[in-house]
């Protein structure tokens, strides 16, 4: 430990010890005041040591506070202000000590109303250094925990870091790195500041991500000491920092707009998510990204009332998520509302259902669709002409159903798709090289796993 | 006044005293003493803005007259159903998963004071001999994963499962730390993880219940049905234990005799006599119990021929090894199939006797545990292979685990050498695996030291994985709560953060 470093620790207990002389001189004050009442009566002697104890505590305040400013984490203007009327309150608990006694209480008592004033507006600037400016205010805003970055319309025409960064910036890292505060001797309230960095150098280098200390603090373990922002404080959520991070990489300007920014196919879930305001970044591939009108409601009490199980995929989102497991025999009257939902329907479980090919012409107005459930139905190859409209299916599950790979080869076109489960089918294994050469990109499961029965499966060690 | 108008008259007052009691006492001191409080406290902090939306919508949730409807996830999940298969005793990861060469060179020397030192263990008791691994390693499958030759059919899908290798706990006694994997706390009164799921989902399937629980192995496991119960959650979202011997569930069957439709008629009795009874008191329990009359009387129709293992093809009994007409884990386990297929949304399994202690030869690495190994090691990659061929692998979240794992050390019981090969509890770290719901395939998530005793990289805990399970379901675990004693509650109480990495 060097005198430098008790130097340090001298000045860093300046917003402990403060509490001190607040405490000692409102408590003088208040039995100066009331002096006279009998409910004080008893504690009067006590009033000069009171003030002798707030004198003292208050000059060791304002030493330990001179030396803790004499560090560049704060913002001179407000340091100065509170650094001024601390020296106030000490020169008025000295003066006071002194003529206590020696004057008439009435004017003593105006002093002491001084006194109680200074205190408060001494210990109130002080607290706003701490804990930043707004920390009262605080207290009445609504929700301080929902996304950062407001919602953007027209992303394409907004500036990047004007409409993302900076106001993420000044709701994550500003009370610690603006104007009133600045740890480290960082400040993130404009560019010039962003760029300059702090003691430690350069917190971000354009184009540059893995030098770019900023983005390398945000990722550290929350349990690391130079994780940013501290353990106490609100965490960056992971889609803003992948925005940081894209936004860095490409060179950080801060005039360009999202448009002139390289497109990522990467970034397409993390802006809609910033679009529409929302926190989760929605797994590129889960949804569709597009926002959708709300479903007609007196459709939806229809499908109900027949039996079939409607949710939206989430409570947040407009689109639909239908399924028919309480409703087997999924009759014409009822599967013929289902195109009335058809920009909201994705995903559609027709499991074990009474479906043939005749009911396709039903799920095919549903063009929006990406997951369909078709398995241990009686529909055949003579459903695939309906099948192939559907141009956004990603998921289709025809298990146990009497299709061929004839049949599978009409969807050969479908761009979205990902996985055909086509396990007891027609489809033979041995089909299975001449459809993986067609479908290259999808996975096509003709299941017929099998699990060897080994000689310990059947057996037991005997002990 | 005769006899019989006397007695009646008795009766009358009688039985309007113990109304008035009952009303009394429950209510009286119930609601105005805790009930006028929390108002008053509600109405304090309501003003405060301390309302994260997220709360209220939750809380608006519980609909006591449909309590299982089916509802959305706050966000579009990957996963629409749970497999939990719990190895109750706690399987050894340094026979199976964990694979160890250091400690095979350190085998039989005496446990460095340095592991010792502060440490609390539930039987080692002065310096063990430390005790190589009981097993055959190699790296299996493309991703190269580390899986004992104990587990010959799971090496063979070792590309399907992302490992969680540094598991750790508080709890190295059983029944806490199971209490603590399926409730988020190690001491009784919470609600298990599926209670949550089903309160916070519904269930699909309306005739089947939305959490299952089956249990093998011939014991319960230690934290008793706690693991599976409800909590302080309405009591129709606890687990409903099924049986894979007989009857799924007992007196499923109307008895002879009784037709379906004077089963009818009773029920309608008694839910009647049961509304009458929410008149007077509007304890919302009685709904649950009304609507669990109407569901156990669908489930009569739907469930036994969902239980029911045996209409499976002989090809797939071969698959998963079961062993009909008995109380199996195969069997449960493929039954944990055909419910999920049905629109069960979380299936527990229990398996009890991991406790490989080695104070006998039953529980003996290198004997009896040889038998346990058998028994899961075929059935449970039947599972996920025959998932992933109907398609179901995909939004079916597979979990396999034991409460905490075992130590490197060999277990000297009271200071003595345990007479066969066996390791005490150990809390450090342990192997969980995931597979499917939208995990990773062939990920290995994390490393613990050279010789396996505490985490190097890549820790978690219960709270973790219970935050990526209901993050897979749909749910933000810090704001999936529910209102009890005056605060909201989650399953994660304070901790838990989404394991990402092990996240597809």
């Amino acid at each position: 430990m060097t005198l430098i470093s008790i130097f340090d620790l001298t000045g860093r207990l300046h917003p402990a010890l403060v509490h001190f002389p607040i405490g000692f001189l409102l408590l003088a004050c208040f039995l100066q005041l009331f002096s006279g009442r009998a409910y004080v009566k008893s504690l009067a002697p006590a009033t000069t040591l009171l003030f002798a104890l707030g004198m003292i505590s208050a000059i060791i305040s304002v030493i330990t506070g001179l030396i803790l400013s004499s560090g560049d984490d704060y913002d001179s203007d407000a340091v100065n202000t509170h650094k001024w009327m601390g020296i106030s309150v000490a020169a008025i608990s000295v003066l006071m000590l002194i003529v206590y006694k020696k004057m008439a209480s009435r004017i003593f008592s105006l002093f002491s109303l001084l006194l109680i004033v200074l205190v408060i507006i001494a210990g109130h600037l002080g607290a706003e250094l701490t804990h930043g400016d707004d920390f009262l205010s605080l207290a009445f805003e609504e929700n301080n925990k929902g996304p950062a970055i407001p919602p953007i319309k027209n992303i394409q025409q907004a500036p990047v870091y004007a409409s993302a960064v900076e106001p993420l910036f000044k709701a994550r890292c500003y009370s610690c790195h603006g104007p009133n505060k600045m740890k480290g001797k960082l400040r993130l309230d404009n560019p010039d500041f962003i760029l300059k960095g702090g003691e430690d150098g350069k917190v971000l280098l354009p184009g540059k991500v893995d030098e770019s200390n900023m983005v390398d603090r945000l990722r550290l373990p929350l349990e690391d000491d130079d994780h940013m922002p501290p353990r106490s404080k609100t965490q960056l959520t992971p889609n803003e920092i992948s925005l940081l991070h894209w936004w860095i990489a490409n060179g950080a300007d801060f005039k360009k707009t999202f448009g002139e920014f390289p497109q990522d196919p990467k970034m397409k879930g993390v802006l809609a998510a910033i679009q529409s305001g929302t926190v989760e970044v929605p797994k590129a591939g889960d949804i569709p990204l597009e926002p959708v009108g709300k479903p007609d409601e007196a459709s939806i009490k229809k499908l109900k009332e027949g039996g079939v199980t409607v949710l939206q995929i989430a409570k947040t989102s407009n689109y639909l998520s239908l399924s028919f497991v309480n409703q087997p025999s999924a009759p014409d009257s009822v599967l013929r509302i289902l195109p009335r939902l058809q920009q909201q329907i994705i995903w559609l479980d027709l499991s074990d259902a009474k479906m043939d090919d005749a009911k396709m012409k039903y799920i095919s107005q549903l063009p929006r669709l990406q997951k369909l459930n078709l398995n241990n139905t009686k529909i055949s190859d003579s459903s695939f002409g309906e099948l192939s409209k559907l141009k956004q299916l990603k998921y289709l599950n025809l298990v146990g159903t009497g299709i061929s790979s004839k049949g599978l080869k009409n969807l050969k076109d479908l761009k979205t798709l990902k996985s055909v489960y086509v396990y007891h089918t027609g489809i033979d294994r041995k089909e299975y090289p001449a459809l993986k050469t067609l479908f290259k990109e999808v996975i096509i499961d003709t299941g017929g796993y099998f699990v060897p029965t080994l000689i310990t499966d059947t057996t037991e060690v005997k002990y | 006044m005769t006899r019989d108008e006397l007695n009646a008259k008795r009766l009358a007052r009688e039985a309007e005293e113990i109304r008035i009691r009952m009303h009394t006492r429950r209510h009286f001191l119930k609601e105005s003493a805790m009930g006028l409080g929390a108002l008053g406290i509600g109405s304090l902090l309501g003003g405060c803005g301390t309302g994260g939306n997220g709360n209220n919508q939750m809380v608006s949730t519980f609909d006591p007259v449909h309590p299982l409807l089916p509802k959305s996830p706050p966000m579009p999940g990957r996963a629409k159903s749970v497999i939990y298969l719990h190895m109750a005793g706690a399987p050894s990861q340094l026979e199976l998963f964990d694979y160890k060469p250091e400690l095979m060179k350190m085998d039989g020397q005496d446990c460095p004071k340095s592991l010792l030192e502060g440490k609390n263990f539930a039987f080692i008791r002065g310096v063990p001999k430390m005790l190589g691994p009981q097993a055959k390693f190699a790296q299996r499958g493309q991703s190269g994963a580390w899986i004992s030759d104990n587990l010959p059919h799971l090496c063979t899908v070792a590309d399907e499962v992302s490992f969680l290798k540094c598991v750790t706990t508080d709890q190295f006694n059983h029944a806490p730390a199971q209490l603590l994997v399926h409730t988020g706390s190690a001491r009784l009164g919470r609600p298990s993880m599926g209670a949550w799921v089903t309160y916070g989902l519904g269930t699909e399937n309306q005739n089947l219940p939305g959490f299952v629980v089956l249990t093998s192995g011939g014991n319960f496991p230690d934290a008793g049905k706690s693991v599976w119960g409800s909590g302080f959650l309405p009591s129709v979202y606890q687990g409903v234990q099924c049986r894979s011997e007989g009857d799924p569930v007992l007196f499923i069957k109307d008895p002879q005799g009784m037709s379906r439709d004077l089963r009818r008629a009773s029920i309608d009795a008694i839910n009647e006599s049961n509304r009458e009874e929410y008149q007077t008191y509007q304890d919302p329990e009685i709904l649950s119990r009304i609507s669990q009359y109407e569901m156990a009387y669908r489930m009569q129709i739907e469930a036994p021929g969902v239980m029911d293992i045996m209409d499976e093809p002989d090809y797939i009994h071969q698959m998963y090894g079961t062993k009909p007409g008995k109380s199996c884990f195969a069997n449960n386990v493929l039954l944990a199939r055909k419910l999920v297929e049905k629109g069960v949304r979380f299936v527990q399994l229990f398996d009890w006797g991991w406790d490989a202690h080695g104070d006998g030869a039953y529980n003996a690495l290198n004997l009896g545990m040889l038998n346990k190994y058998r028994s899961v090691d075929k059935p449970v990659t039947a599972l996920l292979l025959d998932l992933k061929q109907r398609g179901l692998l995909e939004e079916t979240l597979v979990v396999w685990g034991g409460e905490f794992g075992r130590t490197p050390m060999m277990e000297n019981r009271n200071g003595a050498q345990n007479p066969y090969k066996g390791r005490d509890h150990h809390t450090a770290a342990f192997t969980i695996w995931m597979a499917g719901g939208g995990i990773k395939k062939g990920y290995t998530h994390g490393e613990t030291d050279e010789i396996g005793y505490y985490p190097a990289s890549g820790k978690v805990d219960a709270f973790d994985i219970q935050a990526t399970i209901l993050n897979q379901l749909g749910f933000n675990h810090e704001e999936f709560t529910f209102p009890f004693q005056g605060r909201p509650f989650r399953l994660t109480d304070v901790g838990g953060k989404v394991i990402h990495d092990i996240i597809a």
